[in-house]
């Protein structure tokens, strides 16, 4: 059976290499993500505390596809929607990249982020259906529940619920 | 509304990056394969909307990033700034500087839309213009005094009245200082939508609050005395500045020092005593020098007692240096994040800080962290 296909941003990458749940979650989906989001992940914050090293090899041999982001797949999110306007450059390549392909959400795809601006801009475009949580992927993959209970708070099941609960029943944005 | 003011903002950009690369309206047409300038003219008023192709084809012909034209927080094209900063100050430091106040207000800016979702169509001005007397521009600032009930030491509530009676935001901010002396007081920032007064918060309070005054001035005159990029903060020479600066200089003295203030503070038996005159400075939250000046102007005092004045210590300070940035500023970024309107590593990025650091921010106004490390 064809493994399924999750869209993945530079915070998901980050913090699926600090939990040592990266090389799973890529034997069970096809992870893909564009440029933009492995070179932040890669490059992380040298002025943060706690910078997560992202190995470039092994990021390299997880992904089932990395995507080149062109200009006009940015400026025809950007120029149609203003929800976008508020994003990291990682979250807004991986989104124009998306849009541009028209996967979502009719395809069985999923996108994966921890960014609350990127899950509204995806509430905009109709695609919230189709996020799902890093905590989601890692227990899909059978990491062990320590890995599991050490994600952060905004990479549960349930961080992402709320969001999505806030966002249909409008009291965010 | 937002939209339509993308556009706009994109149309400021691409005349900027037109003009830069030293090209008509014609040549761009041309290169767009548009039907005449006309159409480009209607893209840098924002009567029409740059299709993404056309866009990306404005990128190579003008050799620009896309960035440059869609950057949210940019105000390249539109804003003018006039600055305060002292001559050692080299020009390069002056212009990285802006270009980092550039992201900020333009961040406020964005801000500001997306809570209100509309710019306010109303601006103040002064009844002032550039053969406004000494005397006019006084009675302006006492005026000011009154109408915004300001009370006896008018530095007190200042910043407030300006941004809630005026809405021109006051953001303190951390300039730069060079091994050399170079610093900056402060800066008017206009833009079409708004005003932005920026202050040094690291300089001594009687000088912010001057600064404040001053920057006011500017901000309430830009169409009238549109003042030069950029003027030296030093006192000595302010006192023989162009004579835009002189009255930028006497209405700060007078908001802050109104003669109604005087009279109520100073004991005119101890007019010759020039302890009592500093505590007045002091309570006032002037220097003596700007007290001296004033009372001098007013024949309260003469040269020689001017000149005791001018030379007495300052009294110690009694006002905390300001937060960062304002209360305002950041607790509508403090909401966008916690909406979903923006994401936290962009805001850090703009205010030029890390994670971390944006969280200190927030905890320094008081304020949680709306996400998580």
């Amino acid at each position: 059976m064809a493994k399924a296909r999750v869209f993945i941003d530079t915070n998901i990458i980050i913090e699926a290499f600090r939990t040592g749940c990266w090389t799973a979650i890529c034997n069970k989906f096809d992870i893909e993500t564009v440029d933009r989001c492995i070179e932040e992940a890669l490059a992380g914050d040298l002025d943060e505390p706690g910078r997560i090293h992202v190995d470039e090899e092994v990021l390299d041999n997880g992904l089932a596809a990395r995507h080149q982001v062109s200009d006009h797949q940015i400026a025809s999110l950007v120029l149609s929607s203003p929800s976008c306007h508020g994003l990291d450059d990682g979250e807004l390549h991986l989104i124009a990249w998306l849009h541009a392909q028209g996967l979502i959400p009719n395809a069985m795809v999923l996108v994966s982020t921890a960014d609350k601006a990127a899950i509204v801009a995806t509430g905009d475009l109709g695609w919230l259906d189709s996020l799902t949580s890093l905590e989601a992927l890692a227990q899909e993959s059978g990491v062990l529940p320590r890995q599991v209970n050490d994600l952060a708070r905004h990479y549960s099941t349930t961080w992402l619920d709320e969001i999505r609960i806030k966002i249909r029943l409008g009291i965010i944005p | 509304m937002f939209e339509q003011l993308s556009q706009r903002l994109i149309g400021y950009r691409v005349k900027a990056a037109r003009e830069a690369y030293g090209w008509t309206q014609d040549q761009v047409a041309e290169a767009l394969k548009l039907k005449d300038r006309q159409s480009v003219s209607d893209i840098e008023n924002g009567k029409r909307a740059l299709k993404p192709d056309e866009l990306v084809q404005l990128t190579d012909v003008l050799e620009r990033e896309i960035d440059f034209f869609l950057d949210p927080f940019s105000v390249v094209g539109e804003a003018q700034f006039s600055w305060r900063a002292s001559p050692e100050l080299p020009e390069d430091n002056l212009d990285n500087f802006e270009l980092k106040a550039g992201q900020w207000i333009g961040l406020l800016r964005w801000l500001r839309e997306k809570e209100q979702g509309k710019t306010n169509p109303l601006k103040h001005s002064l009844r002032l213009t550039a053969q406004s007397s000494f005397e006019d521009v006084i009675a302006r600032a006492e005026g000011l005094v009154e109408s915004f009930d300001l009370g006896v030491v008018p530095a007190d509530m200042l910043a407030k009245k300006i941004e809630d009676e005026l809405d021109i935001p006051v953001l303190y901010v951390d300039t730069i200082e060079t091994p050399e002396g170079g610093s900056i007081s402060g800066a008017t920032c206009h833009l079409q939508d708004m005003g932005v007064l920026l202050i040094n918060r690291n300089e001594p309070e009687t000088r912010r609050f001057f600064d404040l005054a001053h920057e006011l001035f500017h901000a309430l005159t830009w169409d009238a005395m549109k003042p030069d990029h950029r003027e030296s903060n030093s006192i000595e020479d302010r006192q023989r500045g162009k004579r835009i600066e002189q009255l930028a200089n006497n209405f700060a003295a007078a908001l802050l020092m109104p003669q109604a203030s005087l009279e109520q503070l100073i004991d005119k038996r101890r007019i010759s005593d020039v302890d009592h005159l500093a505590e007045i400075a002091a309570q006032l939250r002037v220097a003596p020098t700007a007290l001296a000046w004033r009372l001098f102007n007013l024949n309260w005092i003469g040269v020689e007692e001017r000149q005791v004045l001018i030379h007495e210590q300052q009294r110690p300070s009694v006002v905390s240096t300001p937060k960062r940035f304002s209360s305002t500023f950041v607790n509508m970024l403090h909401r966008a994040i916690d909406r979903g309107h923006l994401s936290a590593r962009k805001a850090a990025k703009a205010i030029g800080a890390n994670l971390p650091q944006l969280v200190d921010l927030f905890a320094e106004h008081s304020l949680p962290a709306p996400f998580e490390l």
